[in-house]
């Protein structure tokens, strides 16, 4: 008796095994969600990859200000393409490629000068800077303003952020950058992210930022406090069926708007690569376990809408917005835009199909991210794709024109936080004060903060931080006193609620329809 | 005399004697090698241990990506007149691959990669331009054309069984589409298709008589093939019927691991060899629904192979399918190096033996079980992003990178089949009409 019992178990076993498979292969789930992402040292062919695009970064440093030109040999930056400067130059760190001398040098001149930065209306970055003189410009690299981008200033504060926790001793300098921008503008109590532009020498504020990148520009502003409740919750979207794929999209009209609403790769790339999924604040650091699950679904839509555009056409794809060596310079090369699959557009909106491109920064991105025989294939198409001393090439154009022959400071960059994120895994790692800690000690920022007598607070609606009880310790200590959240949360926004689930939409739907 | 100098002055006889037996020892082994063949004329009856078929299923959203796929081969090689290459870039076709792109089309329709309006407007295409096809002088469509210019390619030859096919597609057509029942009606206005059966008297005594026969030189002249063509070429007349069922020589059976199944005799400049095609019995589960015959005949031909497959010593696994030729180019493509095919049109079936992407999806849909899906794992190596499936393994595990349109379309077929059942079905329920896919589902 006792010995048939042993012989049924693994024949239960086998069914036990057989019931798993089964269920985790259910019809509604996506092939990219069991790509579990690529970790582990580099090989001596990433390194030579992580130095090739370092090489841009030497190329296009200017020594007078510490900053690094957004385009290759063309003095001009924004804070999105200082923010990749700063990702490339920890990635560059940690890699190994510099030492911590080369490493602090440049880190105390850059932040040295954003510290010192002209803001538009004393407010925030504007939106171009010389890297030369690092006065402010327009875009055409003249002195003079034009308003600033909640997107692009929230990855700086991204960075600003990475860099605090990574390396405590540029708090301070951090710390003070941050205090000296006034947020007045640029959040409001719903949580909804501006950006300013301006209409006959008078500023204007409008909603800034589409699913995807408002998302991950909101995260750098959660970071530092802010409340981006109506920045970071998926709503309005909806779902476009692309090579049987529901891929999500921002329903906002972009013709009422001027707003494209474009999907590409890069936005939820970032997201991956620097907070690994997770919600911005979560401090553990596991893998697999995805503490902000809809944006890796939807990341996971947006690469498998072009995996299947390859497995299916063949025509190999990684869409993110690139600059072109040739007018118009620059397009927003999209899985979705404005109603299309695959729509190429300039930021005017004109249709510009032969600009598509395998962009070098989403390739590698997808490669690190999500481990498949697609993107081993993109990793080959790509490795050598640079030039001795400039980094690598801006894309490969679809059409077989060769590749674009352009070097960009975000592309390089990306291209560094991903080779990085292969070694770390999430790049975004909190250092061990943790605030619930006793012997916590807070920065600068949070001593502001909570500090009723700071007048600035209001004044630059600056965030009110969670009070932990080590802050309270710290503020009966020193006799700070206190700064309290408002009492009634639903004064500060009624129609937005933080806490209340996303439901997941279904990844498919005609394609397997019986 | 003693006996050596006996032996020494026979030695010559000796040798010519040792050198009979050797050459009958070679006889009697080869013989031996050769598979027992049997002829009968019985019918078959389905085994008792027949599997249940199984039921329809969603596809799975990997299932869903293969099929589009194949389809993609039908984008590009789908000439402006409406009639796609029988060969990825290859510009001809034949009546064969006509029937399996209509049947590709409709495939696709019902698996959500075509909208309604698209096979629609594929289809009158398609059909236009077959009714305008150039005809031999019996007045029915030769067996292969340029797929550009749509003129006769070789000699002016017809095939009847590709002519089957083509009616497997069209009679679908006919029941699932009532829309273009007309322009089928006007293809069979012109087509003499009566002529493609012909009554013959004996010609020799010896041969069994037989009044009825087709009429030209079958490309797939097998038995598997003739039972296939058989369920739409009996439309034709009453002789048609009788004429394809009666093999011309009778029906041979070959004993293959102790299972009977039968002998398709392929045609070879050496005569007909014992061979075994699978294609045809898994096309009728297919398209047309199994009957007891190629229900029984694919079930044995699946047995041999699972046994092989499962034995603790391999046998070396056998084919059931192989690489068919193209026609004839030499002299018929203008602005094309010639094509030599005369070897590989003459080649025993062994030589071009293939374990086929085409058959390994059709037993994966309509025998669900752990060797077929083997099987259809090893053939999923097989897909080339952006052209389709390739053709399958040649017999030293080289991959055969031909891409075809009867490839391309089985696999469409099957995974049709995954989730509809069979293509043509008289009892089933006209699909409801549904919306074209469209961007915007709401979350």
């Amino acid at each position: 008796m006792k010995l048939k019992a042993l012989l049924f178990f693994p024949l239960l076993a086998g069914f036990m095994a057989l019931w798993i498979t089964l269920s985790q292969a259910r019809a509604g789930d996506l092939p990219a969600s069991d790509y579990a992402p690529r970790s582990g040292k580099l090989t001596a062919q990433e390194m030579t990859m992580a130095r090739n695009a370092w090489q841009y970064f030497v190329a296009n440093y200017q020594p007078t200000t510490g900053l690094v030109n957004a385009v290759n040999k063309y003095p001009s930056t924004t804070m999105w393409d200082s923010a990749s400067y700063l990702a490339a130059l920890t990635a560059a760190r940690e890699l190994g490629i510099i030492d911590k001398a080369e490493f602090d040098r440049r880190m105390l001149k850059i932040l040295a000068t954003i510290n010192k930065l002209d803001l538009f209306r004393n407010e925030l970055p504007n939106k171009a800077y010389n890297t030369l003189t690092a006065q402010k410009v327009n875009y055409t690299n003249k002195p003079g303003e034009i308003g600033f981008s909640a997107l692009d200033i929230g990855r700086m504060l991204i960075w600003l952020k990475v860099i605090k926790e990574r390396y405590p001793e540029y708090g301070n300098s951090i710390d003070n950058i941050v205090l000296g921008w006034d947020f007045s503008h640029a959040v409001d109590p719903c949580g909804t992210l501006y950006g300013a532009y301006l209409e006959n020498g008078q500023p204007k504020y409008v909603q800034e930022g589409r699913l995807g990148y408002e998302e991950y520009g909101a995260a750098g502003f959660q970071l530092w406090g802010f409340n981006t409740c109506q920045a970071s919750r998926p709503q309005p979207y909806e779902l476009a069926e692309i090579y049987c794929v529901l891929v999500p999209y921002d329903t906002r009209d972009p013709r009422a708007t001027s707003q494209h609403n474009y999907v590409v790769t890069e936005s939820y790339l970032l997201y991956g690569l620097e907070f690994g999924f997770d919600n911005p604040n979560d401090r553990n650091n596991s893998p697999r376990n995805y503490s902000h699950p809809w944006m890796k679904n939807f990341a996971d839509r947006v690469y498998q809408a072009q995996e299947n555009r390859y497995t299916i056409t063949g025509v190999l794809t990684a869409r993110s917005e690139h600059q072109l060596d040739k007018a118009p310079y620059f397009v927003y090369d999209t899985v979705y835009t404005d109603g299309y699959d695959w729509n190429t557009i300039t930021d005017k909106g004109q249709f510009m199909p032969s600009a598509a491109a395998v962009s070098l920064k989403a390739a590698l991105g997808m490669w690190v991210l999500w481990d498949s025989p697609y993107t081993d294939r993109l990793m080959s198409a790509i490795e050598n794709a640079n030039e001795e001393g400039k980094g690598y090439y801006e894309g490969l154009y679809e059409n077989g024109d060769g590749p674009i022959k352009e070097f960009t400071a975000n592309n390089n960059g990306i291209m560094l936080e991903a080779l990085l994120f292969k070694k770390e895994g999430k790049l975004l790692q909190f250092n061990t004060d943790n605030p619930k800690n006793r012997n916590f000690a807070p920065s600068l920022w949070e001593k502001k903060l909570v500090d009723l007598f700071e007048e600035n607070n209001a004044r630059r609606n600056r965030p009110f931080l969670e009070s932990t009880p080590s802050v309270k310790n710290w503020c009966q200590q020193t006799g700070t006193t206190q700064r309290t959240k408002p009492a009634c949360q639903a004064c500060q926004c009624a129609s937005c609620n933080a806490d209340e689930p996303v439901k997941l939409p279904p990844v498919t739907a005609q394609c397997l329809k019986p | 005399m003693r006996t050596r100098d006996a032996l020494l002055s026979a030695r010559s006889y000796i040798t010519i004697l040792l050198g009979f037996l050797l050459g009958f020892a070679i006889v009697v082994w080869v013989e031996k090698q050769m598979p027992t063949r049997v002829e009968s004329s019985g019918g078959m009856a389905l085994s008792k241990d027949f599997p249940p078929l199984p039921t329809s299923r969603a596809l799975t959203f990997e299932e869903a990506i293969w099929a589009r796929v194949a389809w993609q081969y039908y984008v590009n090689n789908t000439q402006p007149n409406g009639l796609p290459n029988a060969q990825d870039g290859q510009a001809w076709f034949s009546l064969w691959s006509a029937g399996s792109y209509l049947l590709a089309v409709i495939a696709a329709q019902q698996l959500h990669i075509l909208s309604e309006a698209e096979s629609d407007a594929r289809i009158s295409n398609a059909l236009a331009t077959l009714g305008g096809l150039p005809l031999t002088p019996q007045g029915v469509p030769a067996a292969y054309y340029h797929a550009d210019t749509l003129k006769i390619l070789g000699k002016p030859e017809t095939s009847a069984i590709g002519m089957g096919r083509l009616l497997v597609a069209l009679q679908t057509l006919l029941w699932r589409s009532p829309q273009h029942a007309e322009a089928v009606r006007d293809l069979f206005n012109r087509w003499q298709v009566g002529a493609l059966i012909v009554t013959s008297g004996a010609t020799q005594a010896a041969a069994p008589l037989h009044h009825w026969a087709l009429a030209s030189d079958e490309p797939r002249n097998s038995f598997g093939y003739r039972l296939y063509a058989s369920h739409t070429l009996r439309l034709i007349d009453s002789a048609a019927g009788l004429a394809v069922t009666n093999p011309p020589e009778g029906q041979q059976m070959i004993d293959i691991d102790g299972i009977m199944v039968p002998d398709e005799g392929l045609r070879t400049p050496w005569g007909r060899q014992p061979s075994l095609i699978s294609l045809p019995y898994l096309l009728t589960g297919l398209e047309l629904g199994f009957d007891a015959q190629s229900a029984e005949i694919a079930f044995r031909i699946m047995q041999i192979q699972q046994r092989r497959h499962s034995l603790r010593v391999r046998k070396p696994p056998i084919s059931t399918d192989y690489a068919e030729p193209a026609p004839d180019f030499i002299n018929d493509l203008p602005n094309r190096q010639p094509v030599d095919n005369e070897a590989l049109r003459d080649a025993p079936p062994e030589l071009t033996a293939i374990t086929s992407t085409r058959s390994a999806f059709a037993w994966y849909a309509l025998f669900r079980n752990s060797w077929s899906e083997a099987l259809r794992q090893q053939a999923q190596a097989l897909q080339v992003p952006g052209k389709g499936w390739q053709r399958g393994f040649n017999l030293n595990n080289s991959v055969n990178s031909v891409i075809d349109a009867d490839t391309n379309a089985i696999v469409l077929e099957s995974l049709a089949y995954i989730a509809h059942g069979q293509m043509l079905c008289l009892a089933c329920f006209n699909p409801a009409p549904r919306s074209p896919s469209s961007a915007g589902a709401t979350p």
